[in-house]
């Protein structure tokens, strides 16, 4: 039995134990998430026995992480599954064991019930600052999910609905220097303005145009909207938006932003467009997860309420990181779509 | 350490983990014969043997530890 890094050539058990046991994605995702084609190994570990099988798998999105002058290789790991039965007992945290000795920073994000269960126990800690915060727009959404759904009577709940929707609508931001500007990916020279964001922003996880147009752009789903911030002629930061469909209803998402922090009434407006541009896209709520005050802030300022922590679970961490509470998080850091 | 002394207190850290008395411990004490030996008990082993023999084990040895005598090959190549 062995622990063995996932290549291109892996033997085509690994991939149908991803399919079965992880998650339905299709080679094409396992490909990009885990950069099979560009052949950067160390990505991904799996257990394989000596007749063929599949113990267990763990994928890392790696990662570099920016706490002032300091900077760490770090790394999401995502995927980590056993075979079902008593045959896999300690396969998980010897994959677990094998990803923490390839980056410096090991983490995850929530987690299921048994890693949940399992990382305490291995003197993982976790911190619960990042939160999701939740805008609800349709009659739909109002009336299943949100404030009213606690009525006994649908159909007065559902007028309710309605009439609440009218004065939920958002109003089209108002046009002054900032403005948003959709690409189809981020150009290289976007790494300018990132240079001036990570100082401002950090500790922060790496938000370069390369790393972007991975997360984002190059998604084999699609579904991602990039976007930059101008302000007059220049670029001052990014947005990424997300619409997709969740249990019926059509979800937005505020995936990531940056902007010029220090630029008074920029957080909030920038918010604003966004849930505005997803308004326009006819979806019944939107979704944004935010670890920092100033986005806090400027989402409640918008009408967005807080729904729930998001732990986020880390093992060690190097001398002079700080940590994970006090960092910039998002969805580009936890979305589902990459896990 | 001797033989002797290794098995004593590996059987201990059996008996504080699984909560089975130590005589109950023998030499095919596994998953298989003892009751609530699951993925999570597995890594309350692990730590409370890194703990017990100040080890680290590498990440191939850890699903390896799942007998008395394997526990015992693997922490004798820990010295």
């Amino acid at each position: 039995m062995s622990i063995v890094t996932l290549e291109t050539a892996a033997p085509g058990a690994v991939f149908d134990f991803l399919e079965t046991t992880v998650s339905r994605r299709g080679p094409e995702h396992w490909r990009w998430k885990y950069q099979l084609d560009r052949g950067l190994p160390g990505r991904a570990f799996y257990h394989a026995a000596s007749d063929g099988t599949v113990g267990g798998f763990v994928g890392l999105l790696p990662t570099t992480l920016h706490a002032g002058t300091t900077t760490a290789r770090a790394a999401w790991f995502v995927d980590w599954a056993t075979r079902p039965g008593d045959g896999s007992v300690g396969i998980g945290v010897g994959l677990l064991r094998r990803a923490e000795a390839a980056t410096d920073v090991l983490l995850t994000l929530q987690g299921s019930a048994d890693t949940r269960a399992i990382l305490p126990k291995l003197r993982w800690q976790s911190t619960d600052t990042p939160a999701t915060w939740v805008r609800r727009l349709s009659a739909k959404s109002l009336v299943e999910r949100g404030p009213l759904r606690a009525s006994a009577l649908r159909v007065p709940a559902r007028v309710a609905g309605r009439i609440v929707e009218r004065f939920s609508r958002v109003t089209r931001p108002e046009s002054g220097d900032l403005a948003l500007e959709e690409v189809e990916r981020f150009a290289p020279s976007y790494d300018a303005v990132w240079e001036r964001r990570r100082v401002e922003f950090a500790p922060l996880m790496e938000r370069s145009s390369a790393q972007l147009n991975f997360m984002c752009a190059d998604y084999p789903g699609g579904g991602y909207r990039c976007l930059l911030v101008r302000d007059r002629d220049e670029i001052a930061g990014h947005v990424v938006l997300r619409v997709d469909e969740n249990g019926g209803s059509r979800r937005g998402r505020i995936i990531d932003a940056l902007w010029e922090r220090a630029r008074a009434g920029a957080a909030e407006w920038l918010v604003h467009s966004a849930t505005w541009l997803l308004q326009e896209c006819g979806v019944d709520y939107i979704e944004c997860t935010a670890s920092t005050d100033d986005l806090q802030q400027a989402l409640r300022a918008c009408r967005f309420r807080r729904r729930h922590a998001v732990p986020v679970w880390y093992h060690r961490l190097p001398a002079g990181v700080p940590t994970p509470d006090t960092w910039f998080i998002t969805y580009l850091d936890c979305d589902r779509a990459y896990r | 350490m001797t033989t002797d002394d290794m098995r004593t207190d590996i059987i201990t850290v059996f008996s504080e983990v699984f909560g089975v008395a130590p005589e109950g411990v023998g030499d095919d004490a596994g998953p298989a014969t003892i009751d609530g030996w699951n993925s999570v008990r597995h890594v309350e082993l692990v730590v409370a043997l890194e703990e017990r023999f100040d080890c680290m084990f590498d990440p191939e040895e850890v699903p390896e530890l799942t007998s008395l005598q394997r526990i015992e090959e693997i922490l004798r190549r820990h010295g």
